[in-house]
């Protein structure tokens, strides 16, 4: 006999994402929709029984639907195989408690890296039962926090889960559940979920993907992944040691290797999930799961993302978004935001006990984007229960069980235990100079013994533990052993010694292809910028710079200025900085002088997108400081891309005759610009030349001026107009892979690669991946500068005498007369400020100057 | 509305220019016909994206890093305190030039605003 789904009364859309109480992450949401039930992930595996910080799952949605288990749903959904998602569903499935009509699930093979046929990694199927446990629980989200009895749980769940989440399929199954795994790979497959969204079309269901060669290249990356952990951990996780003593271990003082482990395992599984919107126009929802939008950290499927993302984009506007992957900074970005047609309700879902769940990065995104954008965020670690009507609105869309909304402080660690650190003692001799691993244990009579892992880093300097320095001796030949021994996949040695750093480049790999620079001052933070492109790319990039005699500025935040300052000789013509604005901070400037500001009215002002504020990396070559630097700045983003940021240092640059050319048709000004770049090639307009018309070859000249539209929310074009508005003028698939010596854009925001402008405030903005930035992807071609703004750009009527138009002709004059980028755009600079307000006669105009001045900015080697 | 621009269906002004679209200023007509495609619309304040809000235009000083140095102190860097020659850095008064208006302008998800010269009627200038 046909069951009847439990309905709600009411005729509004209800998603209630549930109270995950102290456990960190945790998704767990029911949505009631025109009188439809449906279940969405199933929080942390002990969410079955109620405790001190929250009541149980059942209880909960006792509340919600107003009666008591057993509870029915429409649907069922499980977005990934992450233990905080799949949680206590097995446990409410096996009991009864929970069953449903259909269910939409993760497939039990692709979320955790086993084959069609159910075969795993070699490494890991010979692995001991601890390895084993020890490899599914790096998989997981870091709970390297837990102690006591919590972590016990969390290790023994995350052991099960496989066999659980297998048993909970066929429990459904044998109930008679109409099951749906979503693997997409066969169109049998794929008819299974278009029947599905068919059968709840009217609720709005609409199911994004990932796709199927998405899902697989997870599941390989878990696949691998597992095997290379049980390869790499086999001999410590037989050692005589507990798993959690083992775990906490290896969280707690994990080697890069661990760490690649984890953050790509644990990003395998949060690219695997269903990404769903509910409802229609006015009151749509996004459940994105985890999907890591913002930074999907796999390689290879960063398109598929990006493809997911707009077509996410394409179904919008939302008024609800429930943060992807609790908030974090991977999940969410300003673009994407905006993607969504700034929803006005935003929920977090995750346990109180998460100092880094909301990431502080996001918190701080959002608490910006409050001042211009009307939206609330409810959080569950904060509010408990949270329901959303998306009817309502930023000023009545959720009913929280406490405290405020917009509350954008992060979380605090509230461990129950803490564990007293013990004093590290270190043996110090021959055998052990070299060997990074040290151990020590003392404890008090009558409590248990705590070991101690420390990492020393391997070059000659003191470490300070606890009090006590530790010398270190640097010794020629490092003594690899223990753990680190296997610290990498496929084993190796264990500290990287100098000539294996250079095995990354190709053997002509030399800054700027061998071409002769002037003295340049290199700035960076070495640490930084190992964490964006990894260590030993990073160790290889500043030694081909120093090996071609350029002095390096090592120094980090904002010192880096100051010490930069204090670097610069006489004989230095040019700085640049090394990494995104997250490894070489960028300064946030305001273009109105403070008499300025208070002159021009606010009315003029919030005319300027930017507010006049805009990005500017200025200060580095202030040597004064006063305002106007004394050398050329340029700046080689990282794009935390490896390869990219090695390529951009060691082109040698296409710098012969040839020009490419496109305009928006409404700034004939740029035509005269043009003609300076000598060259028979026409500057083409847009429209009537959109994508389909170029020919990527015809754009790989030496010499490219783009003269277009441009848009911060998505910088992987840039737009013409016809008659009937604006149009595509140029994209990022357009675009040649290599061949374009320098190019410069009077697009707005055209050199921002970060997410966010400076007047939205972050001072350590996200930056943007390849794919999403013409500026970048210029760069991949070849390019040496990529010369830009970093706010909104004014052009000037067909005169083209102020405003943009003089400093773009200045710049191709002087790259005519042979200048180098970086220097170019410093000399047009400065012929600019000099002439400011040229001819203008107003404090807008000259608003408008100043900045023009301020925003250009060098991207690439410049030089 | 603007000074002298008679509101009301598209008529041609006496001076045998200006249509004047019904609710439309007339620097917002000028800018219409100049850019089709193009619709005037209410300007939305900075970060001109859905919910912006328009209050918020002068951003608190303590959000920047710095402060550009004014026009007068940015020439004095290179012509110097000394010297008759030295160029006296024009001093602006007026808010926007004779005769120009700002309009906002959208299209599809893009939103500029362009100067209009209500005299002369033509774009004088344009965001991007």
């Amino acid at each position: 006999m046909a069951r009847q789904p439990q309905t709600s009364r009411t005729s509004r859309p209800l998603y209630h994402l549930l109270n995950m109480g102290r456990t960190k992450f945790g998704d767990c949401i029911l949505v009631q929709i025109a009188g439809q039930t449906i279940l969405i992930d199933g929080g942390h595996p002990g969410d079955y029984k109620d405790n001190a910080e929250r009541p149980s799952i059942p209880s909960q949605l006792e509340t919600i639907l107003g009666s008591s288990a057993p509870f029915h749903f429409d649907l069922l959904v499980v977005t990934h195989c992450h233990q905080d998602h799949i949680g206590c569903l097995p446990r409410l499935v096996a009991d009864g408690t929970i069953t449903c009509d259909r269910a939409l699930v993760a497939d039990e093979k692709l979320g955790f890296g086993l084959d069609v046929n159910g075969g795993e990694d070699a490494r890991f199927a010979g692995a001991s039962v601890q390895t084993r446990a020890l490899v599914a629980a790096l998989t997981e989200e870091d709970h390297s926090s837990l102690r006591g009895a919590e972590l016990d749980a969390f290790l023994a769940d995350a052991a099960s889960l496989q066999d659980n989440y297998d048993a909970m399929l066929k429990t459904l199954e044998d109930a008679g559940t109409h099951l749906v795994r979503y693997r997409q790979g066969t169109p049998a497959e794929q008819n299974e979920v278009e029947r599905l969204v068919s059968e709840f079309s009217d609720i709005g269901l609409v199911i994004f993907g990932p796709t199927s060669q998405q899902l697989a290249m997870c599941a390989e990356v878990l696949q691998r992944r597992s095997g290379d952990a049980a390869d790499m951990l086999g001999n410590v996780a037989d050692a005589a040691a507990s798993l959690p003593e083992l775990y906490r271990h290896l969280m707690e003082n994990s080697s890069d290797a661990i760490d690649a482990i984890r953050s790509s395992a644990g990003a395998a599984k949060n690219c695997q999930s269903i990404v769903l919107a509910f409802g229609g126009e006015g009151e749509r929802a996004l459940l994105p799961g985890d999907m890591q939008f913002a930074r999907p950290e796999i390689s290879g499927i960063e398109g598929g993302v990006a493809s997911l993302a707009r077509a996410v984009a394409a179904h919008g506007p939302y008024a609800f978004v429930k943060m992807p992957h609790h908030s974090s900074d991977n999940g969410t970005n300003a673009d994407l935001l905006a993607s969504y047609g700034w929803p006005q309700l935003l929920g977090h879902s995750g346990g109180f006990n998460d100092p880094t769940h909301p990431n502080p990065n996001t918190l701080n995104l959002l608490k910006s984007l409050a001042r211009t954008h009307t939206f609330a965020y409810g959080r569950t670690d904060r509010n408990g229960m949270l329901t959303v009507d998306p009817r309502g609105g930023a000023t009545s869309g959720f009913d929280v069980e406490h405290g405020r909304l917009n509350d954008f402080t992060p979380n605090t660690r509230t461990d129950e235990t803490v564990v007293a650190q013990p004093v590290a003692t270190v043996e110090q001799g021959a055998s052990s100079v070299g060997n990074p691993i040290v151990q020590s244990a003392a404890a008090p009579a009558g409590s248990f013994v705590e070991i101690t892992f420390v990492r020393i880093p391997y070059e000659q300097g003191r470490v300070s533990i606890d009090g006590r320095v530790v010398e270190i001796d640097r010794r020629p030949e490092p003594v690899a052993g223990g753990l680190q021994a296997r610290d990498r996949p496929g084993g190796g040695p264990g500290p990287v010694a100098p000539d294996r750093k250079t095995k990354l480049l190709a053997p002509s790999g030399r800054l700027a292809g061998g071409r002769t620079l002037p003295k340049l001052l290199f700035v960076t933070d070495p640490d930084r910028l190992a964490e964006n492109i990894g260590p030993e790319v990073a160790a290889q990039a500043l030694s081909l710079v120093e090996a071609a005699g350029h002095k390096l500025v090592r120094d980090s935040g904002a010192n880096l200025i100051t010490s930069t300052r204090k670097a610069i000789e006489p004989d230095h013509k040019g700085v640049v900085l090394l990494g995104g604005y997250d490894v070489v901070p960028s300064q946030r400037v305001d273009v109105l002088d403070s008499g300025l500001r208070a002159q021009l009215s606010a009315d003029l002002i919030a005319r300027d997108p930017d507010s006049f504020i805009v990005w500017s990396d200025d200060a580095y070559g202030d040597k004064e400081p006063d305002g106007v630097p004394e050398l050329p700045v340029s700046r080689v983003p990282d794009a935390r891309f490896a390869p990219l940021f090695l390529s951009m240092l060691t082109n040698y640059g296409n710098s012969g005759a040839g020009r490419f050319g496109l305009r928006n048709n409404a700034r004939p000004f740029a035509t005269g610009v043009f003609n300076i770049i000598p060259g028979q090639e026409p500057l083409l307009e847009s429209s009537p030349v959109g994508p389909g018309q170029l020919v990527s070859s015809a754009i790989a000249k030496p010499n490219v001026y783009l003269m277009l539209h441009g848009d911060y929310r998505n910088s992987a074009a840039f737009w013409g107009e016809d008659d009937s508005g604006i149009i595509v003028a140029i994209d990022a698939k357009t675009l040649p892979g290599a061949g374009i010596g320098v190019a410069f854009a009077g697009c707005c925001w055209g050199a921002l690669t970060v997410s966010e402008p400076a007047f939205l405030g972050q001072a350590t903005p996200t930056p943007r991946m390849l794919e999403r930035s013409m500026a970048l992807l210029v760069l991949k071609a070849g390019a040496r500068a990529f010369v830009g703004a970093t706010g909104v750009h004014y052009s000037p009527g067909e005169a083209g005498n102020f405003f943009g138009g003089p400093l773009h002709g200045a710049f191709w004059t002087e790259i005519v007369g042979g200048r180098a980028p970086a220097e170019a755009l410093f000399n047009a600079r400065n012929a600019y400020l000099r002439a400011i307000p040229h001819g203008r006669t107003s404090l807008f105009d000259l608003a408008v100057e100043r900045k023009i001045y301020k925003e250009f900015t060098c991207l690439g080697l410049g030089w | 509305m603007a000074k002298g621009v008679k509101r009301g269906k598209a008529s041609k002004s006496d001076g045998g220019a200006a249509y004047v679209a019904e609710g439309k200023t007339h620097a917002e007509s000028v800018a219409e016909r100049a850019m089709p495609g193009w619709t005037a619309v209410k300007p939305s304040g900075p970060l001109r994206s859905f919910g912006a809000s328009a209050d918020s235009a002068n951003s608190p000083r303590g959000e920047v890093d710095a402060v550009m140095p004014s026009t007068e102190a940015l020439h004095r860097k290179f012509y110097g305190t000394e010297g008759a020659d030295a160029p006296a850095p024009p001093v602006p008064t007026k808010m926007l030039g004779d005769k120009v208006e700002v309009v906002e302008m959208k299209s599809g998800d893009l939103q500029k605003s362009v100067g209009v010269n209500a005299e002369t009627e033509k774009v004088e200038w344009s965001q991007g």
